[in-house]
């Protein structure tokens, strides 16, 4: 016989304090939807756990209830993934926010899922090592959502993505069990890498142990400006093809050059059409040789100009632009719909063409700001009347890039999630062979199927009810 | 006892066949074994029975190779070899034992063979990126893809890496590749201790000039820091010249510096560690390497005990280990059995004290067991057993060589 879902409410207040259990409309209202989602939906309750016995108990009154889970961390994802539907509740994790500690010896940090990205970082520096993975959010994201995404950023090219860094976590299963999940290097399956980009599906991760790398000894970075994407695309692939890593390649094109001459005063060539941020990092020797070659590349190629970043304050200016590209657009457009699709980089020319015509054909605009070298792109539809024939559009085209993307060998997403937003479009990269091989898993680990449901598995029909709006650009 | 491999072979020549063959197989009941060349088959516990071998020595073609995007996608059982030579006529490589090239890439993947240059290309699981795969109950399914950032849906091609056969066979797999560097060189150092050569290895650490491997090499010789570099002329002239000079200020013996050549016979030599450490010149004597994993800053002190054991048993005995990476192997021979066996127990207890340490390559009589092979099995054991249960619940695949006798 299963209790209520008022009596859950009341048995969580009882067990985590009545302050630590949001119930009231107007406060569960910042938790309907996260980044950027064009839907969403009302949890039942917000709750604000001290720690993993308080997670695991937690867990265990929703599965004793019935009633579905979803971690959050920061609220900063992109495709819905820690959204509560099915009248569930979400485990805010922000406030499980300490550093546990820094092992400079061994270069590893194990945190609290809530500590923010860069946080890790910032503490680390004075041994010298940092993080590497770095979403643009790092300021605002947290490693519990990291983990969840396996997210990535501009510097991913090199240094890899969340999964390449994690050694080990704690984790409340959908059971409600704990359990120290071990590090790739323990004898068993690799269960960290069936963890990392699950999206909260198969587990509540409490604790986290990152690995930590020394800080590079130099870094160039350059910012060469192009007439087109195409050529720019090309340095791209000249660059790679010269058997140089990057430690990011980062591509802006002309809609953006001119959100960030309008937002921040930014200076380009008046012809510049596309921009390329090129930055190597590694020891001093043989560096300088590195960034004369990519700008002999980048001029190979038809750069307008190639500027190098030679202090700290200029690489910061530069990292602003590329950063802040999003905010910027809130100067040319009122709302914005970020897509997250991933090519084979040497179609790049193709499926920026097919962008471009697909906004032309439903008189949308569209700018470009993504991971050129590899292959990350992250077309931003841009609108200013938030209506229903517009929202429909919008979503059109994205479903339209994303169906490119399928079709040119890539993928639905590179670091964004599947989420709620991409479920039902996980039928066009995989067979339902392909599916059901994941849903032996999911069902596996979640009998219950009340842990984070609804997401990265398509649904089919008959499927959530989802209030679709628009996010108002920020700005 | 019979341990045999047994004679029936499936032998899939597409992903199609493998499925109709694993259909047939599960109607009959058959437990199976997943085999390439079969150049790590002595890996893990002694497989229980099983009816049949299903070989991937068919699925070796290639799919997709885009030396402009990196990738390749491959059949599992192309030969390490020919892998090599095709990424080659590239310029390109994939560094996981680029310089052994034993066995086949499935192999290679099953068993998350390390390799020299692991250090500064990552592991075998840091460079798949996708797979197709095969259940036990014929379900053919591919997850992931062929892109270098994918985040759609679990990352089953990571499970099977080091999976060991046991939830599915590898069909196919796409890989991310590189580049070949310009210059691949390396440097040896002498030491009077081997606390001396770990401690150069530290110093070296933390430097930043990048090596792409820093190996404490000691037993057969005099112990040596083995450190290696890639990339432009300059990049490796200025790295190895400022890595050497903090290494000689532990009280280094000797130096010798290796250009490409030299380099690529040491490389060939550290690729594989069982080869390394069981050379098959000094003929088959019976061996066992053991592989410890833990917190570098443990490394050193398993090492040095695990030594004295051997030297105070007069088992011979020489290691490779890899402080930056956290791992050490360890071989030992000899023509006294029991000292031997009596030996490798109690490396393996001290390397389990603080770690985990599991056996390479050993003798029948220490591989009865997976507790003898593996260790006790780890904390998160139960989400494993999970995991196969999901996978492969008639346990078709789970021969017993694995953690816990999956």
């Amino acid at each position: 016989m299963t209790a209520t879902p008022d009596a859950l409410l009341a048995s969580l207040a009882r067990r985590l304090g009545q302050d630590r259990v949001l119930t009231d409309p107007s406060e569960l209202v910042v938790y309907e939807a996260d980044g950027s989602t064009m839907h969403d939906v009302t949890p039942r309750a917000v709750v604000f756990p001290r720690g993993t016995e308080e997670v695991a108990a937690v867990v265990q009154a929703c599965l004793a209830n019935g009633v579905a889970f979803v971690a959050r961390g920061a609220g900063t994802g992109l495709s819905g993934g820690a959204m509560a539907l099915d009248g569930g509740i979400v485990v805010a994790l922000n406030r499980m926010d300490r550093i546990l500690g820094i092992d400079v010896e061994d270069r590893r940090a194990t945190v609290e899922p809530g500590v923010r990205n860069l946080a890790v970082s910032e503490a680390a520096a004075r041994h010298g090592l940092f993080y590497a993975p770095d979403p643009s959010s790092q300021a605002v994201c947290t490693l519990g959502g990291n983990v969840a995404h396996n997210s990535g950023g501009p510097h991913t090219l090199k240094h890899g993505v969340t999964v390449n860094h994690v050694l080990g976590v704690q984790l409340v299963t959908p059971w409600g069990e704990v359990v120290r999940v071990g590090g790739p290097d323990r004898p068993g399956y690799d269960l960290l890498a069936l963890l990392t980009g699950a999206e909260g599906t198969l587990g509540i991760v409490t604790e986290v142990e990152v690995a930590l790398r020394r800080i590079p000894e130099g870094v160039r970075t350059l910012l060469a400006s192009f007439p087109d994407v195409d050529r720019a695309s090309a340095a791209v692939s000249a660059i790679i093809g010269a058997g140089i890593v990057p430690a990011a390649l980062e591509m802006m094109d002309d809609v953006v050059v001119g959100a960030l001459e309008a937002a921040f005063g930014f200076a380009f060539p008046s012809d510049a059409g596309a921009l390329l941020l090129v930055e190597s990092d590694g020891p001093e020797p043989g560096l300088d040789r590195e960034a004369a070659d990519v700008a002999e590349v980048c001029r190979a190629h038809g750069a307008l100009d190639v500027r190098s970043a030679d202090t700290a304050a200029e690489r910061a200016e530069v990292w602003t632009a590329r950063k802040k590209a999003f905010g910027a657009l809130g100067r040319v457009a009122r709302h914005y719909y970020t897509q997250d699709g991933v090519i084979p980089r040497t179609r790049l020319p193709d499926m920026l063409r097919h962008v471009r015509e697909v906004a032309a054909r439903h008189g949308l605009r569209v700018a470009n700001v993504f991971h050129a070298g590899d292959g990350n792109l992250h077309p931003c539809i841009l609108f200013d009347e938030d209506d229903a024939a517009t929202r429909a559009k919008v979503l059109e085209a994205g479903a339209e890039i994303l169906r490119h993307c399928v079709e040119l060998g890539g993928s639905l997403t590179g670091e964004h999630g599947v989420g709620v937003e991409k479920r039902e479009a996980m039928a066009l990269l995989f067979s339902e062979s392909d599916l059901e091989l994941m849903r032996r898993l999911s069902d596996a680990w979640d009998p219950a199927g009340l842990c984070n449901p609804g997401k990265v598995l398509p649904m089919g029909a008959g499927c959530v009810e989802l209030s679709p709006r628009a996010r108002q650009a920020a700005l | 006892m019979n341990r045999a491999v047994p004679d029936v072979v499936l032998e899939p020549g597409d992903a199609d066949e493998a499925a109709e063959l694993l259909r047939g197989a599960a109607s009959n009941g058959l437990a199976l074994l997943v085999r390439g060349h079969g150049t790590r088959a002595s890996q893990g516990a002694l497989p229980r029975d099983v009816d049949a071998v299903f070989s991937t020595a068919r699925l070796g073609a290639v799919e997709t190779y885009e030396p402009g995007d990196l990738t390749l996608t491959v059949g599992c059982g192309i030969g390490l070899a020919a892998l090599h030579d095709l990424l080659a006529e590239r310029g390109q490589w994939l560094p996981l034992q680029a310089e052994r090239r034993r066995g086949t890439l499935g192999g290679l993947l099953a068993t998350a063979a390390d390799g020299v240059v692991d250090l500064g290309y990552g592991r075998p699981r840091d460079l798949v990126l996708g797979a197709r795969v095969a259940l036990a109950d014929g379900l053919v399914a591919r997850a992931r893809g062929r892109v270098v950032k994918n985040v759609a849906g679990y990352d089953v091609p990571r499970l099977l890496v080091g999976s060991f056969g046991t939830l599915g066979a590898l069909l196919e797999v796409s890989l991310r590749v590189a580049p070949r560097p310009a210059r691949r060189t390396a440097a040896l150092l002498g030491y009077a201790s081997v606390a001396d050569a770990l401690l150069a290895a530290e110093r070296v650490r933390e430097g930043r000039d990048e090596p792409v491997f820093v190996d404490v090499l000691a037993g057969a010789c005099e112990p040596q820091l083995a450190l290696g570099f890639d990339g432009s002329e300059e990049r490796v002239a200025g790295c190895r010249r400022r890595a050497v000079a903090a290494a000689e200020r532990v009280g280094c013996t000797g130096l010798m510096l290796l250009d490409d050549d030299a380099s690529a016979e040491l490389r060939r030599r550290l690729d594989d560690p069982v080869a390394h450490l069981l050379p098959e010149d000094e003929g088959a004597r019976p061996g066992v390497v053991v592989r410890w994993s833990g917190r570098p800053s443990l490394l050193g002190g398993w090492l040095s005990a695990a030594l004295a054991a051997a030297e105070r048993a007069g088992v011979a005995v020489r290691a490779d280990a890899r402080p930056a990476l956290g791992l050490g192997f360890l071989g030992l021979t000899g023509d006294d059995a029991d000292a031997l066996e009596a030996t490798a127990r109690e490396v393996l207890t001290l390397g389990r004290r603080r770690g985990a340490a599991v056996l390479l390559a050993a003798p029948d009589t220490l591989r009865g067991e997976p507790e003898d092979v593996w260790g006790p099995p780890p904390a998160d054991w139960s989400l494993m057993e999970r995991t196969a249960q999901a996978l492969d619940p008639q346990r078709v695949f789970s021969c017993g060589r694995f953690v816990g006798g999956l």
